[in-house]
């Protein structure tokens, strides 16, 4: 057996904890997003999804965009260039889990169903 | 007696428990990361949700947009009996207003305000690429093959359309097919292209191919059906029904995917 299996590739912890994920997924099935849309989708409050975007920001994920609007500021946010390669990079890593796993299983798979190993009769005294 | 385990099963073993304590990890700072980062109890990073609910106000219509021209189409294909006079004309000129208002500022003003702004995602070069290369060889199919396949398709194309024409031109004594067919091609895509989370609306669109179909079939069964006031009005209506339907559903999945409020916590 090859040693491949034991080295499984790790995903981005920055993309791959819940609430940003949520946000990136959403912001790469559309070219941009306003701050409302994004906190009713992800059911996040508004500090947190705040946090979360600025976190996102600092990390070249994401742009963000503030105008002013009828007087008031409406963000908008799109994912970088940055951004899109990380996510498509996520999700190839997450693919190779997944089928590392699968791999891994239809190894231990013949190994579950084979007959226990026999003990020996005792001998007799 | 014992049989000592071969190297192979192993090495198979160790890389398993790496495997179980990788995947273990994992669900680990998952479960980390989802405690500290969520406000309310539940946060589902549902991709096809997300996705779907993300592509379903991206699309130039929305919801209401669509049943309001269902409404519009309802009203002008169904055989309604309105009262004659200047005032009935001067209601109908304003109605047009209304419905021409509502359709560019309200509506898209009341989605911004309740559901927030999504900009759909552009053609990208690629694809532009290939779309252009496409429609060139489609123009280059019909220059060669053009004229041979005009001469052996027109009698085929004319009959039917003649026969849609039939069916379509005098809804209000005829079986409209045209909801039937509508209906029937949103099945078929829906069973083609659609997933998880769309399977909702298989139901719906079930619903709706059987009531049109029922429509479509009831003078089969009595024969006296065609001269009733409100099957001429769903029969004509059909289309018009259809949209509204169809508007309504992606209205109420937008509003029950995006909640009013969303919760306010203290974790900042």
């Amino acid at each position: 057996m090859s040693n491949e299996t034991s080295v499984l590739p790790s995903p981005n912890r920055l993309i791959h904890e819940p609430a940003r994920l949520a946000i990136l997924i959403v912001l790469s099935s559309c070219a941009s997003a306003d701050f409302v849309f994004l906190q009713k989708i992800t059911r996040l409050s508004k500090g947190n999804l705040s946090v979360q975007l600025t976190n996102l920001e600092g990390a070249g994920l994401v742009i963000i965009h503030r105008e002013i609007v009828d007087k008031k500021t409406r963000t908008t946010v799109s994912l970088s260039k940055r951004g899109i390669s990380e996510i498509a990079d996520y999700w190839k890593t997450m693919d190779e889990i997944r089928a590392q796993m699968a791999r891994e299983k239809k190894h231990r798979a013949p190994e579950r169903n084979a007959p226990r190993p026999e003990l020996s009769p005792e001998p007799a005294t | 007696m014992l049989k000592a385990p071969n190297s192979d099963t192993v090495l198979r073993l160790a890389a398993g428990a790496g495997l179980c304590r990788t995947v273990y990890g994992i669900n680990q700072f998952m479960r980390d990361a989802a405690a500290q980062a969520t406000t309310n109890s539940e946060l589902p990073v549902d991709h096809e949700r997300l996705k779907y609910v993300t592509g379903l106000l991206s699309t130039q219509e929305q919801g209401l947009n669509t049943a309001l021209f269902g409404t519009f189409l309802f009203l002008m294909e169904a055989p309604l009996k309105w009262p004659r006079g200047w005032a009935i004309s001067l209601a109908g000129l304003a109605g047009m207003g209304i419905f021409f208002a509502a359709w560019r500022r309200w509506i898209p003003k009341c989605y911004r305000k309740r559901f927030g702004q999504v900009k759909p995602l552009e053609l990208s070069a690629k694809q532009f690429a290939v779309m252009f290369l496409g429609l060139i060889a489609f123009a280059i199919t019909l220059a060669f093959f053009g004229r041979p396949a005009t001469h052996y398709f027109n009698p085929i194309a004319s009959s039917f359309l003649d026969r849609v024409h039939k069916a379509i031109s005098d809804p209000s004594h005829q079986v409209n097919l045209t909801p039937l067919s509508f209906w029937l091609a949103l099945l078929l895509g829906s069973l083609l292209w659609r997933r998880k989370i769309r399977g909702q609306s298989f139901c719906l669109l079930s619903f709706g191919l059987l009531a049109v179909l029922s429509i479509a079939l009831l003078p089969m069964w009595h024969p006296g059906a065609e001269r009733l006031e409100i099957w001429k009005i769903l029969n004509a209506g059909g289309l018009g029904l259809t949209f509204i339907a169809l508007g309504l559903y992606d209205h109420i999945i937008l509003v029950r995917a995006l909640p009013k409020k969303v919760a306010e916590g203290g974790d900042e």
